[in-house]
């Protein structure tokens, strides 16, 4: 079986920001492929987020490229580049950060439909209820501001936002580290969904393993601004090499192995359950 | 003999001021700790678990409607915060003044609470700012909060919370917002200090791993009740609530990153203005009958170890 095509492609990438002596992104080459789910994990400080800024276009490189789709995307400007961001999308940690306080949720998930010129006017709303329901949210919520809604809620709209432009990759920003344990999954399971339906590649931008086991299929490990470790997600965590990855493995906390037999059910039902 | 308990809180509720209508973040705790014991309270977004340890601390807004017991059976008295009650919050900034150095604020705590002098307070400041492991703390005793890292900040906000040498640590998720390396460290340095000194913990976090690390004793929290407590190895091995079953599975599915979909627990917690007249995990529960929805359940087992719930054994 041939690789699949690389999707975006990064090469030699160097930044190092004014005023610091070793740079934040240290000849950093990888690529992703079409459908790839490519986990980026690293402590603090690691360079983790300098790369993102750098794959995003908001801050220049010293150095290296980033092609995306074949096209060079350091060289593209105006018009191109939008075309070329619309099919980049990115998911941040904090989806509270992500969305105007001011504007209702509706609007701002129908934003990129109207920057792209993708859905005319009159087919806004319809469209929009439609990507609500795609990461499972009421269509009625649409209505709400943001701080009417909850965590999870926002998060399912952050993402329905940048499904509007129907990209290829996603680069997920630690998108799941302020969700309770039970949202947490919620959302990695929509996000498992929306990538069987739509063949949606990402970067998923984590410091947590075991998110990285769940929604990866091949890691790379960042410490002082270089990949120290890449592979398999499940082969890498299992026997890391690199310092780094020993340090990452080593702080991981895991709960007790389950008992070897399972417990007893619960006391029998009196009636057959869902019956209430 | 029976150990005299250093909280204790007898069917504890709080309701906190809120448009529509007041919210009702605990409803009715029962809740022990001994000295030197280290419990995990354990919940999700609006179980009331921060309400809990903030109610503890005493740190409650005056709105906030308070009914039921709280006593310092140990103590004998209202612990005063600082002295006998240490915090550590979820961001060290919060209690960090970002204008007085690190030695200044460690130092205001024994010279507010041990009748320290400042000199004195100074050189217990740098001999704390050492225990809690900040590398060179005579260099670092007079640097203001920004110019020390995330990690450090949480160590010298440890460093605060300890300095008047509390019987009892309240640390809300003070792990949180550290990378997993950082985390480790924390946890380790709280659970050495609490341990050296025989303080008493009382830890809040929404993450069961966090919990297994460093509890004795796990508490567990839905909606503004306890649904299930117990020793923190047999809880985690054998649990006995559907809700604690459920976050367990969710956490090790997440942790082994099996694949497929993570058994996620369908729909949400009650709106906090929600008065549920059965249990109030009912609807979301895999083994519920008639009974759950229509009659909340009691208690089973004692105060240290016991369930809440129509289909477990105590």
């Amino acid at each position: 079986m041939s690789p699949p095509a690389p999707l975006l492609e990064v090469e030699d990438l160097t930044k190092r920001w004014p005023g610091t002596t070793a740079p934040a992104v240290d000849a950093v080459s990888f690529a992703i492929g079409e459908g790839e789910r490519v986990a980026l994990v690293g402590a603090s400080g690691s360079g983790k987020t300098t790369l993102a800024r750098l794959i995003l276009r908001l801050t220049e490189p010293d150095r290296g490229s980033i092609r995306f789709a074949g096209r060079d995307l350091l060289a593209l400007r105006g018009e191109a580049l939008r075309r070329v961001r619309a099919d980049l999308q990115l998911v941040f940690q904090d989806p509270l950060a992500a969305l105007d306080p001011r504007r209702r949720v509706g609007a701002q998930v129908g934003d990129p439909l109207r920057a792209h010129g993708l859905v005319p006017r009159a087919g806004r709303p319809a469209a929009v209820a439609a990507l609500f329901e795609r990461v499972g949210l009421d269509p009625a919520l649409a209505r709400r501001y943001p701080h009417e809604l909850s965590g999870g809620q926002r998060q399912r709209v952050a993402i329905a936002r940048a499904l509007a432009c129907r990209p290829r990759l996603l680069l997920l920003d630690e998108p799941v580290a302020q969700l309770d344990v039970s949202v947490k999954a919620q959302i990695l399971d929509l996000l498992a969904r929306l990538r069987r339906e739509e063949g949606l590649a990402w970067l998923l931008i984590t410091h947590d393993l075991g998110v990285a086991r769940t929604a990866s299929d091949r890691i790379l490990v960042m410490a002082e601004g270089r990949i120290v470790e890449e592979g398999p997600t499940a082969a890498v965590l299992a026997a890391p090499r690199a310092p780094a990855t020993r340090a990452l493995v080593a702080a991981e906390l895991r709960l007790p192995p389950p008992p070897e037999r399972p417990d007893q059910p619960l006391t029998a039902p009196s009636v057959s359950p869902r019956t209430m | 003999m029976r150990v005299v308990p250093l909280l204790e809180l007898r069917d504890f509720a709080v309701s906190l001021p809120a448009e529509p209508a007041p919210v009702r973040a605990l409803r009715g705790l029962d809740l022990e700790l001994l000295p030197g014991e280290r419990l995990a309270l354990v919940g999700e977004s609006g179980s009331g678990k921060s309400t809990a340890l903030l109610a503890i601390a005493g740190l409650l807004p005056d709105e906030a409607e308070i009914t039921g017991g709280r006593r310092f059976p140990a103590l004998g008295r209202e612990p005063m915060p600082g002295r006998d009650l240490g915090l550590v919050l979820q961001d060290p900034f919060a209690s960090l003044d970002p204008v007085l150095s690190v030695g200044e604020q460690i130092g205001e705590v024994l010279v507010a609470h041990r009748g320290a002098r400042w000199a004195e307070a100074r050189r217990a400041a740098v001999v704390l700012l050492g225990r809690v492991g900040i590398a060179e703390p005579e260099a670092r005793v007079d640097d203001p909060p920004h110019r020390f890292s995330g990690g450090q900040r949480q160590r010298i906000a440890i460093a605060m919370a300890i300095a008047a040498g509390p019987r009892l640590l309240l640390a809300d998720e003070p792990t949180s917002a550290l990378d997993t390396v950082v985390q480790a460290q924390i946890l380790d340095l709280l659970d050495g200090l609490v341990r050296e000194q025989g303080t008493a913990l009382l830890l809040v976090t929404h993450d069961l791993a966090v919990a297994g690390r460093i509890a004795d004793r796990i508490a567990v929290l839905y909606a503004g009740r306890l649904v299930e407590c117990g020793p923190a190895a047999l809880l985690l091995r054998h649990p006995r609530h559907p809700y604690t079953r459920a976050l367990l599975a969710i956490a090790r599915a997440l942790e082994a990153g099996t694949g497929g979909p993570l058994a996620a627990i369908p729909g949400t917690p009650p709106e906090p203005g929600a008065e549920p007249p059965g249990c109030a995990f009912a609807p979301r529960c895999p083994l519920a009958f008639a009974r759950c929805a229509a009659e909340p359940p009691a208690w089973r087992g004692h105060a240290r170890d016991g369930v809440a719930c129509h289909r477990a054994d105590p």
